[in-house]
């Protein structure tokens, strides 16, 4: 049953017509359980077919449909329209490429996961025939980072990001220490070359912002503030190691 | 341009568009009014290393009307610049004791007892 009239404002872009972001208004019928995701998927069913945006599981999982919602920067599978006025504005995240209506150009962010080296660098072997093994305690200290959905709130939080094109930005700084944190991993020193450099960590002014839009609760500020100590540590320590890590 | 991704541009007045950010902002200004407060007494030393009445003139300088209203910003500014980080020291330092994550909460405190007692520490030096 129908319950509620909200006025949908969406920023369009359709590169192959548009010089310049329009705003356009749908009114939506919604029900008291809907998410900003049940609204646009109504426009796209029932109003206007063109319009374009990204989602999948509808279930805060797959990170999928990451948006500004009056300004701030949600999972539209998350925000639910009984938190919102009737008037709702839709706006693609912020600080990245848009390549239509709601769809950001994610390139950035899938070349600082590359570039902050986001997989596992074993210290040593695994045991022969067995697997590693680890502790609740070795499990906690990287567990809460593991949670990231590379949903990109973060970035688009992050005014830094803004300022700064060459930053690798809050979430892909805090799964590089996800990894750090984990007792299998040895490639802490290997990433040092991009995560504490002037494109890593020490760009990061501590807003904030970040872990308040987090959606799971990951909390790159703090990531990266134990990060800067860590690699501090590493720096001073550096010459009386033995030799550099491989690159 | 028409075939391409819009490049959207960030404001000048970016820091207005949330009320967090004007409160980091602000938290990055007391910086300036920190670090004039200990250029001030750099030149205090300064004034003190020549002599009796250049000491003298400096601490005419602080007791002036514009000297205390420096005092009274700074002093605000670095309280607010203490609080503020204060608040965010627990996500800096994770702690763990007994295999348990120590509470926000407890870094926090632990971080104005130690500011506590260094602040008796000083006011005790002064009083020798």
């Amino acid at each position: 049953m129908t319950e509620r009239t909200i006025r949908l404002e969406v920023f369009r872009y359709r590169p192959e017509q548009d010089d310049e972001p329009v705003w356009q208004s749908y009114d939506v019928p919604c029900r008291e359980e809907w998410v900003v995701l049940d609204a646009l998927n109504h426009v796209k069913d029932h109003l206007d077919g063109t319009l374009s945006y990204r989602w999948s599981c509808h279930m805060a999982v797959c990170g999928s449909c990451g948006m500004r919602v009056n300004g701030d920067p949600m999972l539209a599978c998350k925000a639910f329209l009984r938190d919102l006025p009737d008037r709702i504005r839709v706006e693609p995240l912020d600080h990245f490429p848009v390549e239509r209506d709601l769809i950001v150009n994610q390139d950035r962010f899938l070349d600082s996961l590359s570039a902050a080296k986001i997989w596992l660098i074993p210290r040593k072997p695994a045991p022969e025939g067995e697997e590693y093994r680890q502790s609740p305690g070795e499990l906690a200290a990287f567990r809460q980072y593991s949670m990231c959905i590379n949903c990109l709130l973060c970035y688009s939080a992050c005014p830094q990001v803004g300022l700064n094109s060459g930053y690798l930005g809050p979430a892909a700084l805090a799964l590089a220490h996800r990894y750090n944190e984990d007792s299998r991993d040895g490639g802490r020193l290997r990433r040092n070359e991009t995560t504490a450099s002037n494109e890593g960590v020490w760009e990061c002014t501590f807003v904030g912002e970040c872990s308040e839009v987090c959606p799971k609760h990951v909390d790159p500020a703090g990531a990266i503030q134990q990060m800067k100590l860590a690699s501090s540590i590493d720096w001073l320590a550096r010459p009386f190691r033995r030799k550099d890590p491989p690159s | 341009m028409k075939g391409s991704p819009y490049h959207p541009v960030m404001p000048a007045n970016w820091w207005l568009s949330r009320p967090s950010y004007a409160r980091y902002l602000l938290r990055e200004l007391t910086c300036v009014f920190v670090g004039a407060y200990a250029g001030a007494w750099i030149l205090g030393l300064n004034a003190l290393a020549g002599g009796r009445a250049g000491w003298e003139g400096f601490l005419a300088m602080m007791m002036s009307g514009s000297g205390l209203l420096f005092q009274v910003v700074a002093l605000i500014s670095v309280l607010y610049h203490m609080v503020t980080w204060f608040e965010l020291a627990p996500r800096s330092m994770r702690l763990r004791v007994g295999g348990r994550s120590v509470s926000p909460m407890t870094v926090i405190v632990g971080h104005y007892i130690v500011w506590a007692a260094v602040t008796v520490a000083v006011l005790w030096l002064g009083v020798m």
